[in-house]
């Protein structure tokens, strides 16, 4: 497995964005990894939400499935699942709290082929407003088949980003 | 263009209650990857747990989420606050050979930020396979250095990899 991660972009906030794009996706991979670390919001309540980019701009059209299943320390566990909405919105929300933070790792498939849609899968561990853990698993498609060169990541509240880590790594083939 | 998938150690154990991997988080790396391919018990649940820069085992304030898909019975939604481990993220109790544990792991070496942790497995059992998908935290704004594996019961055989994603 050593040797085959290549890192292809990576942000790190450390003051208030709207968003965040990762970009560089092309045929160069088949499988993309994004691995976001200690993402912390402005505004409480603040689902984390995932749209791909078209030619580095994030696509907004209600083109996006997903399923998952959200994982809860507190309670049972809940199904979670949309079709065509305008983001994947699968993520659980965090907030201000000292603790609160949003953790994924998700896998990118197709991104590159214009000729099929785009497809992910995740994991995710958050602590929200209430440092109470929730996570997700699942995996989601956007329904246009056109070439995906990336992922832009924003609040569900429009509050800011105001911390953490964002990388793209391409598989290697 | 360099690779940022690095090997750290490895570790490996037989018939013992836990097994510790001190110094294998530092700087370096943010997350981590943590592969576990052997995991036997004559009949038990593998857990873990982070250690701090002195080496001591941190044993409370770990919450957990698992949902446990089973080969032979419906799944179960296994849910936790203020325990002394994570997991399960293993079971066996037929010591056929194997298992399959993936980690991921979060942040352990930041003293600011919490440590989450998120896994996916595949046991075993005489009756057929459990697999479970699990998050976790530890809350403890620490440095944590060292990853600790603990068995229900005597672990029979157990052996781990850790890597640094950079």
């Amino acid at each position: 497995m050593a040797g085959s991660l290549v890192l292809i972009d990576s942000e790190t906030v450390s003051s208030g964005v709207s968003s965040v794009s990762l970009t560089g996706i092309d045929s160069t991979y088949n499988v993309y990894q994004v691995i976001i670390n200690s993402l912390t919001a402005d505004t409480n309540s603040s689902g984390i939400e995932i749209r791909v980019t078209k030619s580095g701009s994030a696509d907004t059209t209600s083109n996006y499935d997903y399923a998952s299943l959200q994982l809860k320390a507190i309670s049972a566990f809940a199904d979670n699942s949309a079709t065509n909405g305008d983001s994947w919105d699968a993520f659980n929300t965090t907030g201000t709290a000292t603790g609160s933070a949003f953790n994924l790792t998700a896998y990118l498939f197709n991104f590159a082929n214009a000729s099929e849609y785009s497809f992910v899968t995740f994991e995710e561990a958050t602590t929200d407003n209430s440092v109470d853990l929730r996570g997700a698993t699942g995996g989601g498609v956007h329904t246009v088949a056109s070439a995906s060169d990336g992922v832009s990541i924003h609040l569900s509240t429009g509050g800011n980003i105001d911390g953490g880590e964002f990388k793209l790594y391409g598989l290697r083939k | 263009m360099s690779t940022k998938l690095h090997f750290i150690t490895s570790s490996s154990a037989t018939s013992v209650s836990d097994l510790s991997i001190t110094g294998c988080f530092t700087a370096e790396y943010d997350n981590y990857k943590v592969l576990l391919d052997d995991i036997e018990f004559s009949d038990g649940d593998m857990y873990f747990r982070f250690m701090n820069a002195s080496g001591t085992v941190t044993s409370a304030s770990y919450d957990d989420a698992v949902l446990l898909q089973r080969s032979y019975g419906g799944f179960a939604d296994n849910y936790h606050t203020g325990q002394t481990y994570l997991g399960s993220i293993g079971y066996d109790n037929n010591q056929q050979g194997g298992g399959a544990t993936e980690i991921n792991v979060y942040n352990p070496y930041s003293s600011s930020l919490y440590t989450f942790a998120s896994w996916s497995n595949t046991g075993m059992s005489s009756i057929g396979t459990p697999v479970r998908k699990g998050i976790g935290v530890l809350k403890v704004a620490e440095s944590h250095t060292g990853i600790n594996f603990v068995g229900g019961a005597t672990i029979s055989n157990v052996n781990a990899r850790v890597y640094g994603v950079k």
